[in-house]
């Protein structure tokens, strides 16, 4: 099978699974209900020939798509009812072991498939990818007008892009080959033709497993010209002069550069061998997972390490799963942290305890470690999109003033307790108020954004980044002297300064000034963001567009 | 010129795994398929479609798989067709008791539906060169 028809064939498995899935709760509660009513049947009705139907349907199908433990119970299921109806005259305990295995069949189909084939399977290859993938920062740029090429290039350059440039629709098609960039972006109008940049998209020819999306650039904004760039397979268009920083927010999104950044989880369990399984697991499929085996350092440890997901066990020496989970439900910032309880437990009544007092899911072990990836997965996700919508600031995209709080008095605690420095910079566009003035909020809006690009795309995976309100960011970097710090932030503000920012009335740039705080080892949040203020407001006072220090 | 395609009959009762199977084995260019949904459908068509290969449910209601592959065999001229079972009980004696019926082989129930086709491939150059 090529792997085109073995990809198409994997998409329809997986929507045959999903009709089976949906069908799934009908059918276990057909199951109860059948047994419902032979129970309360006078005289008991001892075998329901509809239930062991209903069993051996369950036990041949639900392996074959995927939930290979449901299957296995159902089997159970039927040949206790089978046999039975052979052997043994009812009894309570056979009653009781019905039951039993009845009860179990729902949670087996909640937890979603389990022969590693399913979703898990799929998130833990897509996880393996994510780290395989090179690094491609490639653009190729085809424009005639090699003035707008060149500075196009340079800016797009400030965004960590590498860029070469063509000027002739004939000279990329001889250039383009393997290794194939991570995206063009191409001029319609070209030497050759007023839509020879549109025709050059559509006469490429790439391997077939080679995409390369296309970002068509035009001085037209007419229907015909975009209609023509949406035939062409272009993923973006966009009107001269380019946005730089609207360009390469594009590339991102068609180039998916969107960063991700690993789940965190926190794995509770007293079982020390149980729970480095749990990381080794978890972080296979790209999570960043630390185990706790004493709950007594548990609100340090959520503190520092912000978990999206705790794991927690229900039997632990000193103290319960479930007191645990109260002491963690007391603090209103954990309210919606999503809790769930690992455990051998299947009792109903446990379950529901837990779930009483807060607790997301209660998975039971032992747990598949391809269920366990899903179910954090799936989780995980959720409370960090909404926690986004809380914490983030809707301009930039950037962490709020609050939530950039929260996070940098993690980072104290931490960068404390290891020894490490810590460097805080704050950052403010100079004469905002004029640009606004000048050119109208939503330019001011623009030049706000491009600096948000600018820093998410040059800052390292661990700098952590805030808009503290207004034309004013701040930026956490763990593990930094101030000498570094101060450094990159030059580098940064030479790079925004290159920025040109279009308008009405013309083009232009601007600058920011900046202050950075260091402290090692760093005393408090409050301190530090007090620091860095003063040298920004030295930074201001001594002419801006400059960098300024200040021990804390 | 290529081989004739493999006519293959599959007879379950369970819609689900009909299914399944239609899509584990309908788009291999060198496979026909017939599905039936019981015994008797499968007593009924098979003098018309002429399977070159079999696979049968065991457990079924009402007539189940050995009783099937008795039927199937006693039809003229087709005594020595191949069939060979589906069922989740592999156990060895099962498996010996299965091929003692008659039957040429038995799949294992779960199976794997992307990887069916081969396995059925590699069932049948057995049968072949048996």
């Amino acid at each position: 099978m090529t792997d085109a028809a073995r990809e198409k064939k994997l998409a329809k498995l997986t929507a045959l699974r999903a009709a089976f899935a949906a069908g799934l709760p009908e059918r276990l509660e057909a199951m109860a209900a059948c047994w419902r009513a032979a129970e309360a049947a006078d005289p008991p009705q001892t075998v329901p020939a509809e239930l062991i139907r209903l069993a051996h349907s369950l036990a041949g199908s639900a392996g074959t798509f995927g939930y290979r433990r449901l299957g296995d119970k159902a089997r159970e299921l039927e040949e206790a009812l089978a046999r039975s109806s052979r052997d043994l005259p009812p009894d309570a305990a056979w009653t009781a072991r019905i039951r039993e295995l009845i009860d179990a069949l729902r949670p087996m189909a909640q937890v979603g498939p389990d022969d590693g084939q399913g979703v898990a399977a799929d998130l833990m290859q897509h996880g393996n990818q994510d780290q395989a993938l090179p690094d491609n920062r490639h653009i190729v740029l085809i424009e005639d007008d090699m003035l707008v090429a060149q500075d196009l290039a340079t800016q797009l350059s400030m965004f960590g892009w590498e860029v070469s440039v063509f000027d002739q629709a004939a000279a990329a098609r001889t250039a383009l080959q393997a290794p194939w960039p991570a995206a063009l972006v191409v001029d319609i109008a070209l030497p050759e033709g007023p839509l020879a940049g549109l025709e050059l998209m559509q006469q490429l020819q790439y391997p077939a497993d080679v995409s390369v999306p296309h970002v068509v650039i035009s001085a037209r904004s007419d229907w015909e010209s975009r209609l023509a760039a949406v035939r062409s397979g272009a993923a973006a268009y966009m009107v001269k002069p380019v946005d730089v920083a609207a360009l390469a927010t594009q590339l991102d999104r068609v180039t998916h550069r969107t960063i991700h950044v690993p789940y965190r989880v926190l794995v509770v369990d007293d079982d020390e061998m149980l729970a480095r399984h749990y990381v080794q697991t978890l972080s296979a499929a790209g999570m960043e997972a630390n185990a706790l085996t004493e709950p007594a350092r548990l609100l340090d440890v959520l503190a520092e390490h912000q978990p999206e997901i705790v794991l927690l066990d229900l039997y632990m020496p000193g103290c319960s799963g479930l007191e645990a989970l109260r002491v963690i439900r007391q603090d209103s910032q954990y309210a919606s942290l999503p809790v769930v309880f690992l455990s051998t437990e299947t009792g109903l009544a446990q379950q529901q305890n837990a779930m009483k007092i807060g607790a997301e899911d209660f998975l039971t072990k032992p747990i598949s470690d391809a269920n366990l990836i899903m179910a954090v997965t799936v989780r995980a996700e959720r409370f960090r999109a909404l926690s986004m919508l809380i914490r983030q600031d809707s301009l930039t995209g950037l962490l709020n003033h609050i939530a950039f709080k929260l996070r940098l008095e993690g980072e104290i605690d931490r960068s404390r307790r290891e020894h490490q420095p810590i460097s805080l910079a704050m950052l403010d566009i100079d004469h905002f108020k004029k640009i606004n003035d000048t050119y109208g909020h939503p330019v001011g809006d623009r030049v706000i954004k491009g600096l948000a690009q600018l820093l998410s795309k040059r800052l390292r995976k661990f700098d952590i980044i805030g808009r503290y309100g207004g034309e004013e960011f701040v930026v956490a970097m763990p593990n930094t002297r101030p000498a570094l710090a101060i450094d990159i932030m030059n580098e940064l503000r030479e790079s925004f300064g290159k920025l040109r920012f279009e308008s009405s009335q013309g083009e232009f740039t601007c600058t920011f000034s900046c202050g950075v705080a260091a402290a090692l080892p760093p005393d408090n949040a409050a301190s530090l963001v007090n620091a860095a203020d003063d040298a920004l407001y030295q930074a201001k006072r001594s002419g801006r567009n400059r960098v300024e220090a200040r021990p804390a | 010129m290529p081989p004739p395609p493999l006519k293959i009959m599959y007879v379950d009762d369970e819609a689900d795994i009909r299914t399944i199977v239609q899509f584990a084995l309908e788009d291999e260019e060198d496979f026909v398929l017939k599905i039936c949904a019981s015994g008797q459908e499968a007593l009924d068509t098979v003098a018309d479609y002429r399977p070159d290969l079999v696979l049968l449910d065991v457990m079924m209601p009402g007539m189940d798989g050995p009783t099937a592959l008795q039927r199937l065999h006693a039809q003229p001229g087709l005594g020595q067709l191949p069939i060979a079972f589906v069922t989740a009980k592999v156990q060895p004696q099962e498996v010996a008791h299965l091929k003692a019926l008659g039957a040429v082989d038995v799949i294992a129930k779960p199976f794997d539906p992307m990887a069916l086709a081969d396995h059925v491939r590699s069932l049948w150059e057995g049968v072949r060169h048996d």
